[in-house]
């Protein structure tokens, strides 16, 4: 521990000769002044790619109904609900990373927690989909949310599906604030900058009129610290809630207390995972290295290892669970999840979450990006076919031995999944284009830290 | 709607333009006729969907659409005898007995094997929708089959033949009628030479009367019978053993000891539903007056019987011979060396031979049609030496009219086609084409007929063949008579005029005796004029017409004794080898292929191999391994040098070296829903050896076959989900079967002071028939899905009847158990509904509102029952079936929403306003629910619980009582009634 | 000041270092000057001590009574609907299923304080407001980059511009403009 701990202490927070000058500078200039890169125009081509799929399958499910997927009865949730909880995760890490440390005063959570939230965004967007697509009858989502109308029928309340979409919906919205609200003052500083009409108005807009007086600073402290303070438990929660939908479930192998914890768990390690996922190439293609720098890499990927081990015992205690219960129903879902046709989804999420990151105990895997990226990319695949694994053999496989059954997945599964992957592609691609991706005035906070001490 | 004068107008033209119109076939014929102007203001008129569908380019669902158009289209060109238009107008004041809502009762029969199974159609607003079992009639006392709550699909399928055709182009009525009545002079001028009649089993006295006189009319007639699944052996056994034929009608109320040899008396026996509901009342130990009776059963491939029997022994079919050999000589009904000549499982027929010994006049034998001639002999000659004839069973005059061998006599009739001798060949519907035997050349005989006329419901096979094909009625569209397995008459009045302009049998023998405008109705009142003999005709017509039976119809007992020598023309046992045997037997949906077209009976899952869509060459376990063959490998079969190819089922409780292959499937030319489903085991099946034939070779192709069956995992462990008890266990002490069990919550219940709806299904009586499986379908709009989404997983029977092995994979002990919906009164479904889509009623039901589901399928997840279907599709708006026969008092589903079982809740609200209005309670046993109305065993009670006096209640009261997952605390009100077994301990100690 | 040329907004100071602008902050209020602001690129907690106290704790409350309201309203939501507006036997559970109804009141809380904050927190601020005099001042677009300004207003009774010039001077401002209305 000594070891790491003096790496993790050598390495700065930020370049040294950085300063609020430069800072300020670099980052405006990448959206303001830099000419849009080669790389980001083919990437947005193939994020805008992906999500044409998405487009194209959502009408073709649209049109023809969710029997165009590979669900069943007894298999009624299928990759949707995969998805859904996949996303969901993916989106709890950014505002984690950025709620939590903010209130321990964490000071590398700076420089990264622009990206988390970011991509917290989109992956709730992504998130907030799947359940819609789900639905037997897409168009009527909305009879889920509690309005007067004539039938006087209202939402079951007992259902943790719909604490799931209240827990959805808060959870989308609080982001897209918490997000905006950093972003203020950076506008502030990009609509100074700005050189031309269209984006001094554009920025103006955004900005409201920041002017960085004492008052205004005071304020926005005040309010930043309770947000922080009632996201960092409101993450916990979506993510438990997201839990209960299966643990307050009857089938067997859902319906037991250690979904939440388990889930939330899953959800902070595929947000780690995902957020090194971005971080890595754009901090090389941004030339971040000065102000994301080693420290920043070397904390993630702790505490990333740190929760692959946590998942690694809650995956030892989901082998445990159904024995010392001696539930046949429970016994016999845990066995088909290993050893039926889905079975090769428990060995890779295996493979993925739990031997995978033990590679991180090595300094030199950590310090070395490109295995850094293709492991953490290992981690979020691993993760949803945790996700897909769960969700499908506990169905597959419940109380009545003359309803097993399997699932087998369409094209117009895959259709919803990689075009998901494009949608939120296609956000992160716009945010780094037009938004900056550290934020600015944390930066010049954590210089004059570190010139004060 | 366009004004009806204009439309009728219009209607007129298209029906001249149709009898002009002249085509390969009548679609493509119906395809240019709809792009005619006139034509398309009609169908804008009628039908618009219709008329869209017409215009535009047709998709697998348009074409579904155009089709279920097309029942009504039929009814345009064909029911209108008259020429010129009529007037359309509604309804100025309600017909009397006519009101919107309310349900009219009409009895009539429908056949199986000729036999008459009394029924009764339910019809709303004068359309005929739901059939049910006529308890006053002695073969069914209200219980129906799978195929009789099919029938009614089958009488509004728009797949049914709608056109007479002539070479296969469209011909007027009139020309049928020139025809007919020509050839009749012309034939009566060389006294009928070369007139040949080709009719199935037929047991309607005046259809027999008709052709009485037509022989009278053709001395040189010649009548011909050919029922695919004939009963010759039973005939040829009769005639062995008391050197003629009889019928046995058997009582098995009256059975202490039932020895059923592959017995059909449950399945397809004549009679087999009154046989069912008797047997089932001796095998209800809690209720039984007269004890529990106990059940043997050998045989080569699981029966309905067998499953239920307390000692079922595998054997193949020589064993079969030489057991009942040993039987009976051991019982001095056959020559005593019999009973110590060598036989498998001896001590096990040894305590069964003591059982039946001891149980004289109290026992009962009953084999299979599939069984040999000499087995049935050597039935007949136990049975009387057991003293069963006059107690468990007696022998009357056969029923059929004409009882003679059908192969031979199908023989014959290709042999003289083939020589030449037949000039005038009228087919009564038998689809010989298809069930022929393989070794008759039937259509080469048939190019030598000048004139073939065939009376058919389809455009089938042997209709292509013919010259003439004309569409027949549906049995519920025209009025006849029928016999039932003990002679009783039903008069069969119509239920509906027909719906395609279909003819019957008696209107074309009419017409081939000279009558130009014959009357079926003037026909059967006459015959019967004359021989009912009562004061007061019209009393006794009404009150047949009434009731469905003709009082005092049934036949008498008749004296028989076997021949003292009967057993000399047996033939010597072959000694058993390991050559493979092949077993053709009957499908209880399809039959001999006549139900191919409904899609009711493909969908209904097989009890055993629970396929729908499907046959397959079902093997013993033991076999499979010997041959290396595995589950859905295509193998190819080899019988005297034919060849069929057809995928292998692994069937435990099958005899090894035994392959049993369903009739029926295969058909070529069934229509849209069953050509082509399945594997023609005709083709293998020769007139020699109708049943079993030896010398069956199996090969594996190399490539596999995608099954869709109803069920994927069948053996179970312990027994939690099903549970079984011996009789003397529940005898010695019953409460020590009652399962404790903790109904400690932390919620108070609710208190249903009212009507607490609830089920008792007793697994002692249920036989696994799927009657009630069809009876829901048919009452609950249930829409048909199809084999790729059955195989999907998203089969749509609100009640499926599961299946499971106990024990020994090779002899298990089988067990059906019909799973509903269990009406939680903790219902998971409902708490996880987050729209309150399902919810609980004042009646503790589980109800389902469609309209208000999202389709989020969390409460099938939450089923641990998992008995929720969900509309993955628009498979209503897909089901092909004519939205008029729809039951309009049931809700249909739309796309993306959950539906099941709600205790027929239409029924029961039915009944609870009619009792308001009268101010009463619902009385117990008012209302029925589809399946234990169906129920053909009474395996299923319903009612009220809270009335301790309900039938329901009392059930429930039994210490054989338990629910199904009663661990989850989910408190069902639908319960079971354990199973309880008969075992006799000589063989349970040995 | 004389009528003919219109009065400033007030008289505004550059400096390199926060530092310097805090100090001289103190030392304006310490002199009796009230109308006086500093604008940063960067939260100066220094700053705090020297503002009123009063609107902070109100916006603090603003959210803590958010959160109760919104919390309870959510709740009571629930019940109202599940247990008096119109109550269904759902499973044999009872109607007032009260822990089954935490979740969505929870959450509900969340997005209330989260919005009541974020609203009290512009009109705090008062923003959004797209023109303000200070945005005259020269250099000023450098408040948001690496500059911090102190800029006190001619509204302040003790405004002395010559005074000021000094005290600025003294307190190593890079320049002193004015800041035109």
């Amino acid at each position: 521990m000594v070891a790491t701990t003096e790496t993790a202490l050598s390495e700065p927070v930020i370049g040294a000769e950085q300063d609020y000058t430069s800072v300020s500078e670099h980052l405006s200039d990448l959206v303001l002044v830099q000419p849009t890169p080669l790389w980001w125009y083919a990437g947005m081509a193939g994020a805008t790619a992906l999500f044409l799929w998405l487009i194209v399958a959502a009408g073709y499910l649209f049109y023809y109904g969710v029997g165009v997927w590979g669900v069943n009865i007894p298999v009624a949730w299928g990759w949707a609900l995969a998805n859904y909880v996949w996303w969901i995760g993916i989106a709890s890490g950014g505002t984690f990373i950025s709620s939590l440390f903010y209130i321990v005063g964490a000071d590398w959570r700076n420089g990264v927690n622009r990206f988390a939230e970011s991509l917290t965004l989109f992956a709730a967007a992504a998130a907030g989909l799947m359940p819609i697509f789900h639905l037997g009858r897409q168009g009527l989502f909305y009879w889920l949310f509690p309005y007067p109308n004539v039938m006087h029928i209202w939402p079951q309340f007992r259902s943790p599906l719909l604490w799931d979409f209240f827990a959805l919906l808060a959870y989308i919205l609080t982001s897209i604030v918490f997000w905006y609200i950093g972003l203020i003052p950076d506008c502030a500083t990009l609509r100074d900058r700005a050189t031309t009409r269209g984006a001094q108005i554009f920025y103006g807009i955004l900005a409201l009129g920041w002017r960085g007086s004492a008052r205004h600073w005071r304020n926005y402290k005040v309010v930043y610290l309770v947000l922080a303070g009632f996201m960092a438990p409101m993450v916990v929660s979506v993510h438990s809630i997201v839990g209960l939908d299966f643990a307050a479930g009857l089938a067997a192998g859902w319906h037991s207390t250690q979904w939440p914890p388990y889930f939330f768990i899953g959800a902070l390690y595929s947000g780690w995972a995902s957020t090194l996922v971005l971080m890595i190439p754009i901090r090389r293609l941004y030339r971040l290295e000065r102000i994301v720098t080693e420290r920043h890499i070397e904390v993630i990927s702790k505490l990333m290892l740190a929760t692959g081990l946590l998942l690694t015992y809650c995956y030892a205690l989901e082998a445990f669970q159904p024995y010392y219960k001696g539930d046949a129903a429970e016994i016999g879902a845990f066995r088909f999840s290993l050893v039926g046709p889905q079975g090769s989804a428990y060995w890779i999420k295996t493979a993925c979450n739990v031997l995978l990151p033990q590679l991180l105990w090595f300094p030199a895997v950590r310090r070395h990006k490109p295995i850094l990226f293709l492991l953490a990319l290992g981690i979020v695949i691993g993760m949803w076919f945790e996700r897909f694994s769960f969700v499908v053999a506990s169905l597959a496989h419940d109380y009545i031995p003359s309803e097993f059954f399997t699932f087998h997945a369409t094209i117009w599964d895959e259709g919803i999944l990689y075009g998901s992957i494009g949608l939120v592609l296609a956000g992160f691609f716009l945010f780094i284009r037009f938004l900056p991706v550290v934020s600015i005035f944390e930066l010049r906070e954590v210089i004059r830290h570190k010139e004060r001490r | 709607m366009t004004e009806p004068q204009h439309n009728s107008l219009d209607l007129g033209a298209v029906r001249r333009r149709l009898a002009r119109q002249s085509g390969p076939t009548y679609w493509r014929s119906l395809e240019e006729l709809a792009q005619t102007p006139a034509f398309l203001d009609v169908l804008k008129g009628e039908f618009p969907a219709f008329a869209a569908a017409a215009a535009t380019a047709l998709d697998r669902r348009r074409l579904l659409q155009l089709m279920a158009a097309s029942m009504a289209l039929g009814g345009l060109t064909g029911c209108q005898k008259e020429v010129d238009p009529r007037k359309l107008s509604p309804y100025v004041e309600q017909p009397p007995g006519i009101v919107p809502g309310r349900a009219r009762y009409y009895a009539t029969a429908t056949s199986l094997d000729g036999f008459g199974y009394g029924v009764l159609l339910r019809h709303e607003m004068g359309r005929p929708l739901k059939v049910e079992g006529n308890p006053d009639h002695p073969a069914s006392l209200g219980g129906t089959s799978a195929i009789g709550q099919a029938s009614i699909l089958g009488l509004y399928d728009p797949y049914r033949a709608q056109s007479l055709t002539q070479n296969g182009q469209l011909a007027g009525g009139e020309d049928l009628r020139t025809m007919l009545v020509e050839s009749g002079s012309a034939l009566a001028a060389r006294r009928g030479d070369g007139l040949r009649l080709l009719t199935g089993a037929l047991t309607s006295p005046s259809l027999a009367g008709q052709i009485g006189s037509l022989q009278k009319a053709f001395p040189q007639l010649r009548w011909h019978q050919w029922e695919a699944l004939n009963r010759d052996t039973e005939r040829d056994g009769a005639r062995l053993a008391f050197g003629r034929a009889v019928d046995i009608v058997c009582d098995f109320t009256r059975a202490e000891v039932v020895l059923g040899i592959e017995s059909d008396a449950l399945a397809t026996a004549p009679g087999h539903l009154r046989y069912a509901r008797d047997f089932a009342t001796r095998r209800r130990a809690d209720e039984a007056k007269a004890g529990m009776s106990r059940v043997y059963a050998i045989e080569s491939t699981p029966t309905l019987l067998g499953a239920k029997a307390d000692h079922r022994v595998i054997m193949t079919p020589v064993e079969i011979r030489a057991a009942l050999r040993f039987i009976a000589g051991a019982l001095h009904a056959g020559p005593p060396d019999w009973a110590k000549a060598q036989v498998p499982r001896a001590d096990h027929l040894a305590s069964l031979v003591a059982d039946l010994a001891t149980h004289r006049g109290r026992a009962l034998l009953h084999a299979g049609r599939e069984q040999p001639a000499e087995v049935h002999a050597l039935c007949h000659a136990i049975n009387h030496a057991l003293g069963a004839f006059g107690q468990t069973l007696r022998a009357i005059e056969p029923v059929a009219a004409m009882p003679t061998g059908n192969a031979a006599s199908l023989a014959a009739l290709v042999a003289d086609m083939q020589a030449g001798k037949v000039d005038t060949l009228l087919i009564l519907g038998v689809n010989a084409a298809y069930t022929a035997p393989a070794e008759l050349d039937w259509a080469g005989a048939l190019q030598q007929v000048p004139q073939s006329i065939y009376l058919g419901e389809y455009a089938d096979e042997t209709a292509a063949q013919c010259r003439w094909h004309i569409p027949a009625s549906h049995e519920y569209e025209r009025w006849s008579d029928i016999r039932a397995h003990d002679a009783t008459v039903t008069i069969q009045q119509p239920q509906v005029r027909p719906l395609y302009g279909g003819r019957s049998a008696h209107e074309i023998l009419a017409m081939l005796l000279g009558t130009t405008q014959p009357d079926d109705y003037a026909l059967l009142r006459s015959r019967w004029q004359g021989v009912s003999g009562a004061a007061n005709f019209e009393r006794f017509w009404i009150d047949s017409l009434r009731s469905g039976v003709v009082a005092n119809s049934a036949a008498p007992s008749i004296a028989v004794a076997p021949r003292a020598d009967y057993a000399d023309a047996f033939p010597p046992l072959a000694t058993g080898s390991s050559a493979l045997t092949l077993l053709f037997r009957p499908d209880i949906g399809l039959w001999d292929g006549r139900y191919a077209e409904n899609g009711w009976l493909q969908e209904m899952a097989r009890p055993f191999t629970r396929l729908t869509w499907d046959n397959a060459a079902a093997i013993a376990p033991a076999t499979a391994a010997r041959l290396g063959l595995a589950q859905s490998d295509m193998a190819r079969l080899t019988v005297e040098g034919r060849q069929l190819q057809a995928p292998v089922w692994i069937l435990p409780g099958q005899a090894e070296n035994c392959v049993t292959l369903h009739l029926g499937y295969g058909r070529r030319r069934a229509g849209p829903v069953g050509t082509d489903i399945g594997a023609n085991a005709y083709a293998l099946r020769s007139a020699g050896a109708p049943w079993s034939a030896g010398g069956l070779t199996l090969a594996k192709t190399g490539t596999g076959y995608a099954f869709a069956s109803e069920q994927h995992d069948a053996l179970i462990e312990g027994d939690d989900l099903v549970r079984e008890a011996t009789l003397a266990a529940y005898l010695h002490d019953p409460q020590s079967l009652k399962r404790k069990q903790d109904d400690a919550s932390l919620y108070p219940g609710y208190a249903y002071d009212g009507i607490a709806w609830a089920m008792s299904i007793n697994l002692n009586s249920c036989i696994g028939c799927q009657a009630c499986v069809v009876a829901c379908q048919a009452e609950n709009n249930i829409p048909v899905v199809g084999k790729k989404e059955v195989g999907r997983g998203r089969v749509m029977h609100w009640l499926r009847i599961d299946r499971y092995y106990k024990g020994d994979i090779d002899a298990p002990g089988i067990v059906f158990q019909p799973v509903p919906c269990m009406q939680c009164e903790n219902a998971p479904c409902e708490v996880v509904c987050p729209v309150q889509a399902t919810v609980h009623d004042a009646e503790g039901l589980n109800v389902m509102v469609y309209n208000r589901c999202v389709g989020t399928r969390f409460c099938s997840n939450n089923c641990p029952y998992k008995v929720r279907r969900f509309n993955f599709f628009d498979y209503t708006g897909d089901d092909a079936r004519p939205r008029e026969s729809w039951n309009p008092d049931v809700t249909v589903r739309a796309r993306g929403v959950m539906e099941k079982c709600t205790y027929c809740v239409q029924r029961t609200r039915k009944a609870m306003i009619e009792a308001d209005k009268e101010n009463r309670g619902v009385a117990d046993g008012e209302v029925q629910t589809a399946c234990q109305q169906a129920c053909p065993t009474q395996a299923i009670t319903f009612g009220n619980k809270s009335d301790p006096q309900s039938a329901v209640a009392r059930r429930k009261a039994s210490v054989l009582d338990y629910s199904l997952l009663d661990e989850l605390n989910t408190r069902p009100r639908t319960t079971y009634a354990m199973a309880i077994r008969n075992p006799n301990p000589k063989i349970e100690t040995s | 000041m004389s009528d003919a040329e219109p009065r400033p907004y007030g008289l505004i100071g550059e400096f390199a270092a926060p530092e310097a602008a805090v100090a001289l902050a103190r030392r304006l209020r310490s002199d009796g000057f009230r109308r006086f602001e500093v604008y940063s690129p960067l939260p100066l907690e220094e700053m705090n001590e020297l503002l009123a106290s009063r609107p902070r704790r109100s916006l603090a409350l603003i959210m803590f009574a958010a959160a109760l309201g919104s919390g309870a309203l959510a709740f009571l939501m629930q019940y109202v609907i599940a247990v008096i507006a119109y109550p269904l036997n759902i499973g044999g559970r009872p109607f007032d299923s009260w822990p089954a109804f935490i979740p969505s009141a929870w959450e509900i809380c969340a997005l209330g304080t989260v919005y009541a904050g974020f609203v009290a927190f512009l009109a705090f601020c008062r923003l959004p407001q797209p023109y303000h005099p200070i945005f005259n001042a020269p250099r000023f677009e450098r408040a948001s980059q690496d500059r911090v300004f102190l800029c006190v207003e001619i509204a302040d009774p003790r405004f002395d511009e010559k005074r000021l010039r000094a005290l600025f001077r003294e307190h190593a401002s890079l320049s002193v403009a004015e800041v035109p209305l």
